[in-house]
This record gives structure tokens, sequence and C-alpha cells, in this order.
């Protein structure tokens, strides 16, 4: 698929109205061409029984929860030196009587690099955007890095590892939250494409002071957990491939243990 | 050459051996530097940066005192690989340099030789072919020489304008890494993932699928007649002609371009990017990028070599195409002449090896300053003698193929070696004999392999040679000591039969290295350690012998044969270049 749009400022116009929508985080450790265009939209669903308290003590819930994200994320190659990215989502949320549907957080920023002749070296920082007044702010800075002989956006075959860590800074009382992951990568072809990664989450904040948390909305309360991610992603057009992702909460504090599985297409729509 | 050697600039190799090349016969190349400014941060990244980066940057060019602006990036697809980079100019909105705004230019880094494509395209020029101008360039970016480039002009309507096709035409080119642009009715992708349109600047395909669609309609018995109804039938034959001269099979599904002249009201072919060429080997066993950048060697290679394109089968196929594409090949390599047809016998060894031979000494200056290619410039050398010697073998093995006892029969026109696997491409054992002056080749009559070149120091000597190989198998007589594992899996005999007593001369053998599979190395794992080794009268001798690991050559200047006395030759290292002993 060939986009005739060169155009960067109009390109930029296009971003910044998407961005005017609510999104979720996102980060990567990879820049973009100049010009470059980037799309991956999916469709998360988690559910959950039981949960950790603030103490960690693994509770049941008095419903379970059931979970759908709709996500978009674009990224832009804005220069060599910089890559511009947003994203943004639709939830609902449900656990019982309690519902929440809406647009969520949007995500606006700017990733650079760290190693300025090799790619896969990068830090970011982005501003986090509610979409709800009762929503709140937030700063993320990140580092991220990647090791190994697979380059990922030929999607060539091979091995790579990727580590990164993000700080989110929120705004008002939240605690601020470090977000980290290692991810083990094997293609064994350039069609096919298999990951193993475990995110950590932990606040940064003296956990005897951790407030509980309702379901659903740990983002303003603060939470440990250890999370792992299994994905598969397969080409399934010239311009397209296709990922699924399971996911499972191994162990937390003040939030639930869920389990879920995402599906999502992303597509390089301009290089 | 020992006659020039007063005009020889010689080197001494690491066996020892002095090797010459013409210092001051040609006329010296008129190179124009392109001088770049830009950013010292950028002008680093640009050379260093992940070749998968397409970004560009600012960039100004100097011509003297005008300053053109613009815009620099790197070119090539595969050959971003290399370390020396080429680099794709396009200058602002209303500036050209030298009547050109989109600058071209190829840093050879995956053609150390520096010529394969300049070589080509002096052909399609002598053929009457639209097709870009070559203007070899002394890159300096930021002050610092970067070496030498080739400055292709860019593919564009001014070029066919030249040729009298207009440049209001509609010009594709296949897109390069989808590998589709094969003009099959089943392709698979979409034409615009296939082919990517340059002019005019809007997303109609429909003549190219109309094109496509006919292509693949037209009954074979009926193609000629299509052709020349549809095409400029000259420049596809041009194209298929030396393609199978210089064994390209790249171009069928990837590197060409099509152009639809309004003011013809016909297609035409204009071919693209030889650097690939003249016996360099796509190597199916090795992983991307060791299958394409690698020293394996051929150029026995059948002429329907490539991935399949009915424009190229459907032209084998039909009768009165394929003759008039026989005619095209024997003209080009000297066997009859085409009437009112430029170009006869440019590909002939001795017109090839002239052509090699002057552009060997105008670069060679050049190559010594090449910041990347200066430093080992044996690259340079054994890559121009490969180039030489697949131009003998090449000749001698078509001649044998299409020209032969036995009629060519292009049925199988599609052949890849990736897809067939096979084994080793002769007999245990070929002879044959030749008679001449000057270069004796040797060619194994009905196979086309070349078993021997001898080139008497008197280049008026008449000789008759006799050549015997056992091959794909281990010396069965061996120097004391020498283990028949460590030795190329080959034995060569040679006798020269002439009213000399003696013969004084150089004499050139070869081994088999088409891939890491089909090779006759046994567990020699380093090709610039073998000796020469020479049988006669019951006594073995090491000879001084060039190896050219590129071409799987050995040459030896010390032939020194009697007259009608075989002689038995094999070729072996010791311990240290053998498999496992690193």
């Amino acid at each position: 698929m060939k986009v005739s749009l060169t155009n960067r400022a109009l390109m930029s116009v296009c971003l910044a109205l998407l961005l005017t929508l609510p999104a979720s985080a996102f980060a990567s450790n990879w820049m973009r061409s100049e010009d470059e265009l980037y799309f991956k939209a999916g469709i998360d669903y988690d559910s959950a029984s039981e949960r950790w308290d603030r103490d960690g003590e693994l509770r049941d819930m008095s419903c379970t929860s059931s979970n759908w994200t709709h996500n978009q994320s674009y990224e832009y190659g804005w220069s060599y030196y910089r890559t511009l990215f947003g994203t943004l989502e639709y939830r609902d949320r449900r656990c019982g009587d309690v519902t929440e549907s809406g647009l969520g957080n949007f995500t606006l920023g700017m990733r650079g690099r760290l190693n300025l002749y090799r790619n896969g070296r990068t830090w970011e920082t982005a501003l986090i955007v509610p979409s709800k007044d009762s929503g709140r702010y937030a700063l993320r800075l990140g580092l991220f890095g990647s090791f190994g002989n697979k380059h990922k956006i030929s999607n060539e075959a091979g091995t790579s590892y990727e580590l990164g860590a993000n700080v989110y800074l929120w705004e008002g009382e939240a605690p601020e939250q470090l977000a980290s992951y290692v991810k083990f990568n094997f293609a064994p072809s350039e069609e096919r494409d298999f990951s193993a990664s475990l995110e950590g989450d932990y606040a940064l904040i003296d956990h005897d002071k951790l407030k509980d948390a309702p379901i659903n909305q740990v983002e303003n309360y603060g939470y440990d957990r250890l999370n792992l991610r299994i994905g598969y992603s397969q080409k399934v057009s010239l311009d397209w491939r296709m990922s699924i992702e399971a996911t499972s909460v191994l162990i937390g504090r003040n939030v639930s243990k869920s389990n879920g599985i995402s599906l999502s297409f992303s597509s390089t729509l301009l290089d | 050459m020992r006659s020039l050697a007063p005009l020889l600039s010689c080197l001494l190799t690491l066996s020892g051996l002095t090797l010459c090349v013409p210092a001051a016969t040609a006329k010296p190349l008129s190179i124009e530097t392109i001088s770049l400014r830009m950013d010292s941060t950028d002008a680093a990244v640009l050379l260093r940066k992940d070749p998968n980066d397409n970004s560009s940057f600012p960039v100004t060019l100097i011509d003297g005192e005008n300053k053109l602006p613009g815009r620099i990036k790197t070119g090539g697809s595969s050959s971003q690989l290399m370390e020396k980079r080429s680099f794709y100019v396009k200058l602002d909105k209303g500036l050209k340099w030298h009547g050109q705004r989109r600058l071209s230019l190829n840093g050879m880094g995956s053609d150390p030789s520096l010529m394969r494509n300049r070589l080509v395209w002096e052909m399609f020029h002598e053929l009457g072919m639209a097709g870009p101008q070559t203007h070899y360039r002394r890159v300096v970016l930021n002050g610092k020489p970067q070496g030498v480039y080739l400055q292709l002009e860019w593919i564009e309507g001014s070029m066919f304008e030249r040729y009298g096709l207009g440049s209001d035409g509609e010009l594709y080119h296949p897109q390069d890494s989808n590998f589709c642009g094969d003009l099959d009715k089943e392709a698979k992708y979409g034409i615009d993932d296939c082919w990517f349109k340059f002019s005019p600047p809007f997303d109609d395909y429909s003549s190219l699928q109309k094109l496509i669609d006919e292509i693949n309609a037209t009954p074979t018995a009926e193609f000629d007649k299509f052709m020349d109804r549809t095409f400029d039938t000259d420049s596809v034959l041009n194209w298929l002609a030396v393609n199978v001269l210089v064994a390209n099979g790249d171009s069928y599904n990837k590197n060409y371009f099509l152009y639809r002249s309004r003011t013809t009201g016909k297609w035409s072919v204009v071919p693209w990017d030889y650097d690939l060429t003249f016996g360099r080997t796509f190597d199916t066993y090795l992983p991307y990028p060791e299958s394409v950048f690698n020293d394996r060697f051929e150029y026995f290679y059948p002429p329907e070599m490539g991935a399949y394109n009915p424009l190229k089968v459907k032209t084998f196929s039909n009768p009165a195409l394929l003759e008039r594409f026989r005619a095209r090949l024997a003209h080009l390599i000297g066997l009859r002449r085409e009437e009112g047809q430029n170009g006869f016998a440019i590909f002939s060894p001795e017109k090839m090896t002239a052509r090699i031979e002057t552009l060997k000494a105008q670069l060679l200056p050049e190559v010594r300053k090449d910041p990347y290619l200066g430093r080992n410039l044996y690259t340079f050398l054994d890559n121009v003698d490969a180039i030489e010697h697949f131009v003998l073998a090449r000749t001698g093995y078509l001649k044998t193929a299409i020209f032969g006892k036995v009629p060519w029969d292009p049925d199988v026109v599609y052949w890849h070696p990736e897809e067939s696997p096979r084994p080793l491409p002769y007999p245990d054992k070929l002879q044959a004999t030749a008679k001449g002056s000057g270069t004796v080749a040797v060619v194994a009559d009905g196979y086309g392999y070349l078993l021997a070149v001898v080139r008497p120091d008197d280049p008026q000597e008449v000789i008759s040679v006799a050549a015997e190989s056992q091959l794909g198998q281990a010396p069965q007589l061996l120097p004391p000591g020498v283990s028949p594992e460590n030795c190329i899996q080959r034995t060569w005999y040679v006798s020269i039969r002439s009213e000399k007593p003696q013969i004084n001369g150089r004499l050139t053998l070869e081994y088999l290295q088409e891939n890491s599979v089909l090779h006759e190395l046994g567990r020699v794992t380093d090709e610039s350690a073998l000796k020469l080794w020479r049988y006669e009268a019951g006594q073995w001798q090491k000879v001084d012998a060039r190896v050219n690991t590129l071409a799987n050559t050995l040459t030896t200047d010390e032939l020194l044969m009697t007259s009608e006395r075989t002689m038995r030759y094999v070729a072996c290292t010791d311990r240290s270049g053998v498999r496992g002993d690193k």
C-alpha cells in the first residue's frame, strides 16, 4: 500500500488530529525512517476474578472483571533524529454493576536516538492526557535498547533481545510508577515472529502508604505487577502483519490477577 | 602482456609474484569532482547509519561559485550493506547540475571492479538502446574524498527525449523488494505493489495492466507479431542478449524499466542494475547477505537463467523471435554479423579485454586513492581479472550451448539454482583440444567448460593445446606429504604442440566453486593458500601461481612446456588452509 502523501506539514496535521482522541501508554525502542508512517490497531481482552490487595494478599473479587480495549498506535518519522508517536484507545470495563465505557487516555510523544548510528536504542518522552475530568495528566520518560541480529523494521529472520524502562510522573497524588520490560524475540523467517516478555510495574512510593485501588482503576492509586506476555506475529499480506498475544499477571500488589489476549494488525503505510 | 613491460605498473603480491597492470597505455578518464557540504553530524550519520533507514539530510552541492542546496540520502538496495555507500542527491526545485536535478551516485560497493555497470551500459549504448549516460565522479564530502563513484543519469523523460521517444511517456519500474515485476498474469501482489509508476505521476496502471494481459494472452506462435506491434523489439532482444552474455538472472522480476512512448506508441525495455553480473552468483545455501555478496563464480548458467517472465519465455519460445535473438547474440560475440546493426563482436574476448584493460588502467589511480577500495587493491585487480576470465569462458560456453552441435532448446525456460540443487555439472572426465595463437582457450565440446587457457609469450605463435581434466574427485597422484583432501578435487593435464621444442607463456587453470555446496574445494578453506604443483618426468615441482579466489583460477607465468609432453597439475594447500585447522 502506497500513500502519495509526502507533505510533512500535512502529515503532522493529520497526526495531531488523530491524537485529539484519548490513548493509552505505548512504548517502543525503534526509530522510523524519515516520512515513514506506522500504524497498529488492535483489540485487547482481559478478565480477572481475583486480585492482590495492597498488602499483596490474593483475594477473591466481588465480581469477575471483563475488559475490552480497542487501541490504535501511530508512529511517524519526522526526521532521522525524531520519531513522533501517539496512541488512543477506547475502553469498555465491566465488573458486576460497575461499567465504564468510553475514551481512555491518549498519549503524544517524541522518540530520539541514544546511538546516532544504529537503530533500536532510544529515549522517549510522552505526555499522557486524560479524556475525562477525573483523569490525570502524566509525563512519561523512557529508555530502551535492543540487541541481537534481528532487524525489526524489515522483519528479517533472527533473534533479538529488548529491554526498556519508563517512569510515569502523574499529576496530583497518584504515585510515580516505574514500568519496565525485557523481551526475547525469535523470527524463524521474515513471515513469522515469536516473542516472550516479562513486564514489571512498580509503584515508586512507600508501599505502606498505598491506597486500595478500586477495580479497574489502578493507574490512579499505584500498583506492583509482574506480567508475562507471549506473542506470535505473522505477515498476512505485503503490507500487513497480524499479532496475537496472551498475557498473564504472575504476581502483584493492588492489582487484578488478570489473564488476557490481544489481536492486532500493523502496517507501514509510507516508507 | 610481457612485451608491454615498460608500460606496466607492477605490484608485488602476497604470494611473492609480481602482478602488472597497464599504467600509461590508456587515455586518462575525465573525472569530475562532486563536492558536497553538509552538517558534520549528518555526514557521519549518512556514512554509518543503519542501511535500512531511508532518511534524507540537507546538503549543498558546491559547483564553483554556485551553491546548490538539496537533500541527500543513501541509495541502492542490497548494496546499502556495503561500507562504501551510494548516494542519491535531489536538488531543490529549479536547480540542476549538468542538466540533472536528481543525481544517482553509485558507490559500487557491491562491485569492487567498478566497471560492471559501465561495461554493460557501453554495450547498450553501442547497440543504440535508450539508457542512462554513465560518468565516473570523485565525490568529496565536507572536504573528505569518498572515492570514485559512477553517476548514472536519472531515468526520466529527458533521457527518452534524447532517443526520440518523447518525454511524456509512461515509465514503470518493478518494486525492487517485492520480486513481482515479472509481467506474469498471476502476480503475487497487486499491480501497484509490484510496480512503481514514475510518470505521469498518477496512479493509473491501466496501460501496464493491458500490456501484461496481452503478453500473457498472446499465443506463443503469434508472439513475434505482437512484439513488433507493441514493443521496440530491439530493446527486448538487446536486453535478453546482454543479460545472457553477462549471466544476469537478477533482472526479470525486478531490475528493468518499462517505458511506453506516446511518440511511437510502443513499449521499450530499459535494463537496470548490473553489479552482480559477470560471474557473480547467488549462493542459496548461505543466509542473506552472504547469499548475495560472496566470492563464488560461474559462467555456465544457461541462457534462460533467472526468474520467470513471459516476455522472456515467449521470446525464446517463438521460432521467429528466437532466431532473431540467436542472430543478435551471434552478432555480439562476433560469430555472424547482422546487417545494419552496430556492435559487432563487442562481447568477443578480444574487444572486451581491450575495454576492460583500458578501464582498469584508467581507474587504477582512482582506486589507489579510494578510501574504501584503496586498502585492498587486489580486490579490484582480482575482480577485473575475474571479469576478463568470465568473458573468455562465457563466450566459449555460449558458443557450445547456443551455437554448438546440439541446438539450444529453451523449452525449460525457467531455471534458478536455488530450485534445483545439482550434482557436478559435468562428467568425471572432460578433454578437448584447441589450436590458435594469442589466447588459446580449450573448451570442452558439448559442455562448454573451460579446461585450460594458454597464452604463449609470442602472441604470433600458433600452438595446439590438448587439455584434460579429471573433475570432482581427489587427485590420484600427489606430491609427497600432501593429503588429497587438502587439494582441489580436480587434476589437470595439459600438452602443447608447437613447431618450437619449448613454449614459454602463461597457463590458466580453473576449478569449480559455484556455491558453498557445489564446489571442488575438498577441505580447502583458504583458496589464497593454494599452491600449484606440476608433475613432469616423474617429479613434482611447485610452480609459482596466482590464485584468483573470485574467478577460481590459478595462473602461472612459468608455463615452460616441452612440445607434446603432457604435464599433470594439482592444486593443494598446506595444513593452514584447510578446514578444521583454524
